[in-house]
C-alpha cells in the first residue's frame, strides 16, 4: 500500500512536470509560428515544428502515465484492476518517436542543416531509432546523445552572442540533456526538477527585461 | 563586429518608432528603420497589409501611424526577439 502511494505521488509528479513542459514547449512554438507569419522566414517554422513536436511527445508521455494512474487507482478501489495495455504502448511509443524528430529538428536548426538529403536522412535515422528503442533506458540513452548535440549549438550561439537569452538556452538544454542521464540512474525525483528546472529556463527567455543602460549610470 | 539585424528587429524597430512619434513621416522611418528606400516600402506594406500600420495624409503630406494591433503586438515581438536570439535564428 505504502508503495503504491509513493508511486502515486511519483506519478502525479511526472505527470505535473511533464505537462508543465509540454505547456512551455507550446509556448515557444506558437511564438516562433507567429514570427513564421511575421517574417515568411522558414527557419521559423522548422523551429516551430520541432518545438510542436517536443509538445506533442511530452503530452503523449502524460497520457501514458494518466492511464497508469487512473490503473493504479482503479486497484486501490478494489474496482476493475487492469492498466490499459495498448495505451500504454501507443503514447509511449509516440512520446519516443516525437521526441527523436524534435531533437533532430533542433540539432539541424542549430547546425544549419540546408542540405535536404542530410535532414531526409537523419530524420529516418530518428524514427528507426524510436522504433528500435521502446525501452526506457535505451530512450534516454538515445535521447541524451541527441541532447549533447543540442547543448552544443547552444554553447556555440551563447559563444557567439553573450547575452542573458542564449545563456538561458543554454542552461535550458543542459538541464533537459542531464535529465536523461538522471533517468537511467533511477534518480528520478533528480530528473524530473532538472526537467521542471530547464523549461522554468525557457519560460525565463519571454520575461522582459529593462535594458541595462551601463553609459549613462556611469555618467550619473 | 555588428550582427546583421533579424527582420524581427527591423519590424520592431519600426513600430517602437511609430509609437514614439504618434505619427511619422516616411523620410524619418527610413532614418530610424535605417532601411534603403525599397525594402522600408517592402516592410511597411506588410505592416498596413497585417494592419499593423495604417497611412495618413495631412497638410499635403503622407504619414504613418502605429494601429491599436500593432501597439498590442509590440508585446508580442519581443516575446519573439527573446526566441530568435536565445536560439540564434
Amino acid at each position: 500500500m505504502a508503495v503504491q502511494l509513493i508511486s502515486m505521488n511519483l506519478l502525479t509528479l511526472n505527470i505535473v512536470v511533464f505537462l508543465f513542459s509540454a505547456l512551455v514547449a507550446f509556448f515557444i512554438s506558437f511564438f516562433s509560428y507567429k514570427a513564421f507569419r511575421l517574417t515568411k522566414e522558414k527557419k521559423h517554422l522548422y523551429f516551430s515544428i520541432g518545438f510542436i513536436l517536443l509538445s506533442l511527445g511530452l503530452i503523449m508521455h502524460s497520457v501514458g502515465n494518466l492511464s497508469i494512474y487512473l490503473g493504479i487507482k482503479r486497484c486501490l478501489m478494489n474496482t476493475l484492476c487492469s492498466l490499459s495495455q495498448r495505451t500504454l504502448s501507443i503514447a509511449y511509443l509516440s512520446h519516443i518517436l516525437l521526441t527523436f524528430l524534435a531533437y533532430v529538428t533542433l540539432i539541424l536548426i542549430y547546425f544549419k542543416v540546408k542540405e535536404k538529403a542530410i535532414a531526409v536522412f537523419a530524420f529516418v535515422q530518428a524514427i528507426l531509432l524510436a522504433t528500435l528503442t521502446y525501452d526506457s533506458d535505451m530512450f534516454n540513452v538515445v535521447g541524451f546523445i541527441f541532447t549533447l548535440f543540442i547543448v552544443y549549438g547552444a554553447y556555440r550561439n551563447y559563444k557567439s552572442n553573450k547575452n542573458i537569452n542564449t545563456k538561458l538556452a543554454l542552461i535550458a538544454f543542459s538541464l533537459i540533456s542531464i535529465s536523461h542521464p538522471l533517468f537511467i540512474s533511477n534518480n528520478v525525483l533528480s530528473a524530473y526538477v532538472a526537467l521542471f528546472l530547464g523549461y522554468l529556463s525557457f519560460l525565463f527567455i519571454f520575461i522582459k527585461r529593462k535594458p541595462r543602460n551601463t553609459h549613462e549610470s556611469k555618467k550619473k | 563586429m555588428n550582427q546583421r539585424r533579424s527582420k524581427i528587429q527591423i519590424v520592431y524597430d519600426l513600430l517602437i518608432a511609430a509609437k514614439q512619434k504618434g505619427r511619422i513621416k516616411p523620410t524619418h522611418l527610413l532614418y530610424k528603420g535605417n532601411l534603403s528606400h525599397l525594402r522600408l516600402k517592402e516592410y511597411i506594406d506588410s505592416l498596413i497589409q497585417k494592419e499593423l500600420m495604417i497611412k495618413i495624409s495631412a497638410d499635403g503630406h503622407n504619414y504613418y501611424k502605429i494601429s491599436e494591433k500593432g501597439v498590442k503586438f509590440i508585446s508580442d515581438i519581443e516575446k519573439m526577439k527573446g526566441i530568435t536570439e536565445a536560439f540564434g535564428l
